[in-house]
């Protein structure tokens, strides 16, 4: 069976869930994305060049009958952050009106080791917490602890059935006042699994290393391709340049290089 | 319908010996090695496969932010990343040999030594007797600091290194042009006197873009090669341009997105057509464009593609109405 396809896809909704955020629900009929994969996404009619690297937030698979259950059709969602000329041509298409997707693309979430005594840390920094949401709904409950932090509203944990919720925004309008990274004490943890802003991302990747606690991070970075020919989405790694899409974009905190 | 339309239209063309099945290759830096795009289109159905620029020692390429999208169009600076052609030949050559399509492996340096030793390398042959199937010489990356673009920019510059390469491989030759050169009908006929069996053009633009927000250039290297549909239109002209001044055949890219481009570039007097930056954003382009392209001869009655090579110039409507 291939892996990725290329397909036009329904828009099923287009709604706004928070301030400069949205959420998609698209219908898909290639093969099953897992967590930790992205799609490449463009308005099918568009001024825009390229899609745009959007990580799964929601998988439903089973829409229709008699589909092959590792392949769709199912609806896809993807939550999104108004960032430039791609997010905001997506973020104005309305139901009814097609997307191009590539994917799914990208590697996977590792596993979590079920034997671990200690549950899982899910660490997301705004609009960051779609594919660890993604994980999250794949997990069994109670086994993981969610750190989520917004800049004002929370937005994309509904239903989400963590041991503990810690919830911080940056106005203190909702859940604890402050950054997410300083609720987080890693050595509770079996392994930390992250994404979000640079900042955060340094931050808990520096937490976990003083503890010693295995971290996991879902980079970003600007694409083209998506499939790892165009070597466009560099990650500098211990090992050398590794691509984003397709190396990517889960890596192990400790063969990252962060700029100074 | 006339006996023409009955049976499939001949898509094939043939470049300095070498057959291509149809005039679709994939363009050096687009499609990686072959293998990254397998499961998004029917790679064996292309015309051929440009590796991505392969350099005689392993290169890290550029630091720093390396795509930036422009209006139609996008601007990269990769730096000629690759494991070297060492590697190439032992970790990619025999998958990318099995495919089917022509393999161009596409050669890049800093130095003209390294070229020259770069294409004795890619020459070699296996036990049956199988390497690469052409060299496309890479005088026209503008990513690069020492050497790429700067062998390109002048007729001078161009001899020398395409005459270093030639002496070196018995591979046909296709030399890859910048657009950026200032005489470019000078440095295309410098190459084909230096040895070149081909030539393909246009490789990027040096182009420019400035971050609002660092109020700095997006760029580290400051400039960065354009891409896309943005650039089609000047691409075509300078094919036209070039099919004048040489009597090689020439292969056509910058900016082609479907058949209609390819058709025109073809027209304006090029023996086959690359892809690039276009399956980036539709991954189905180039088997949608070989389709295109039979559909149109179909359409016009036209039994085979290759009479189309060249037929927009002034010179050869005669030849056309036979």
């Amino acid at each position: 069976m291939k892996g990725k396809a290329f397909e036009t896809c329904l828009i099923l909704a287009n709604e706004t869930i928070d301030e400069g955020i949205f959420r998609l629900s698209v219908v898909w009929t290639g093969p099953e994305p897992r967590p930790g994969q992205f799609f490449m996404v463009k308005p099918a009619r568009s001024s825009v060049f390229l899609g745009r690297p959007i990580s799964v937030f929601s998988w439903q698979p089973g829409l229709g009958e008699g589909s092959d259950p590792n392949f769709g059709p199912g609806v896809l969602g993807f939550v999104i952050a108004l960032r430039g000329k791609g997010s905001i041509e997506l973020a104005g298409l309305q139901a009814d009106e097609e997307l191009e997707l590539i994917g799914p693309l990208g590697n996977l979430w590792p596993e979590v080791d079920p034997r671990a005594r200690k549950p899982v840390a899910l660490v997301g920094g705004g609009v960051g917490i779609a594919p660890l949401a993604f994980l999250a709904r794949q997990l069994p409950p109670a086994s993981f602890d969610l750190f989520a932090g917004f800049r004002s509203r929370s937005y994309g944990i509904e239903g989400l059935e963590a041991r503990t919720l810690i919830l911080a925004t940056e106005d203190g309008c909702e859940g604890c006042r402050g950054l997410i990274p300083d609720f987080l004490e890693p050595h509770h943890y079996s392994a930390v699994y992250a994404c979000g802003p640079d900042p955060m991302i340094r931050a808990v990747v520096q937490a976990c290393e003083r503890t010693g606690t295995p971290c996991f991070v879902s980079m970003e970075r600007r694409m083209a391709c998506g499939v790892g020919a165009c070597l466009g989405c560099t990650v500098q790694t211990k090992a050398g340049n590794r691509r984003c899409c397709a190396d990517g974009p889960v890596f192990d905190a400790k063969e990252l290089l962060f700029d100074e | 319908m006339s006996d023409n339309t009955r049976s499939a239209p001949d898509l094939s063309v043939t470049i300095a010996g070498v057959r291509f099945a149809n005039p679709v290759i994939a363009a050096s830096g687009t499609f990686g090695y072959g293998r990254e795009y397998e499961d998004l289109l029917d790679v064996g159905s292309l015309g051929g496969i440009c590796t991505k620029g392969l350099t005689l020692e392993p290169r890290e390429g550029n630091r720093g932010i390396r795509l930036h999208e422009t209006a139609s169009g996008l601007m990269n600076s990769i730096g000629l990343e690759n494991p070297g052609i060492a590697a190439f030949m032992r970790n990619e050559l025999p998958r990318l040999l099995g495919l089917g399509p022509v393999i161009i492996a596409n050669l890049s340096g800093s130095r003209i030594e390294d070229y020259a030793e770069g294409a004795a390398l890619l020459s070699e042959e296996n036990a049956d007797g199988r390497g690469v199937d052409m060299i496309e010489l890479n005088i026209s990356c503008p990513n690069v600091k020492a050497g790429g673009m700067a062998f390109g920019l002048c007729p001078a510059d161009a001899a020398s290194v395409t005459a270093a390469v030639r002496s070196c491989t018995k591979k046909p030759l296709i030399v890859k042009l910048s657009p950026n050169a200032g005489d470019l009908a000078g440095v295309a006929r410098a190459c084909q006197d230096s040895g070149a069996d081909a030539l393909s053009l246009v490789n990027t633009f040096k182009a420019l873009a400035i971050d609002l927000r660092t109020q700095k250039p997006v760029f580290d290297n400051v400039s960065a090669g354009l891409s896309g549909p943005a650039i089609k239109p000047i691409a075509l002209r300078m094919v036209w341009e070039v099919a004048d001044a040489v009597d090689i055949p020439l292969i056509g890219m910058g900016g082609i997105s479907n058949a209609e481009d390819a058709l025109e570039f073809i027209l304006a007097g090029a023996s086959a057509v690359q892809l690039g930056s276009i399956t980036f954003a539709r991954p189905s382009a180039m088997t949608e464009t070989i389709a295109g392209i039979e559909n149109w001869l179909r359409l016009h009655g036209l039994a085979r593609l290759d009479g189309l090579i060249g037929a927009a110039k002034p010179q050869n409507e005669s030849q056309n109405d036979k």
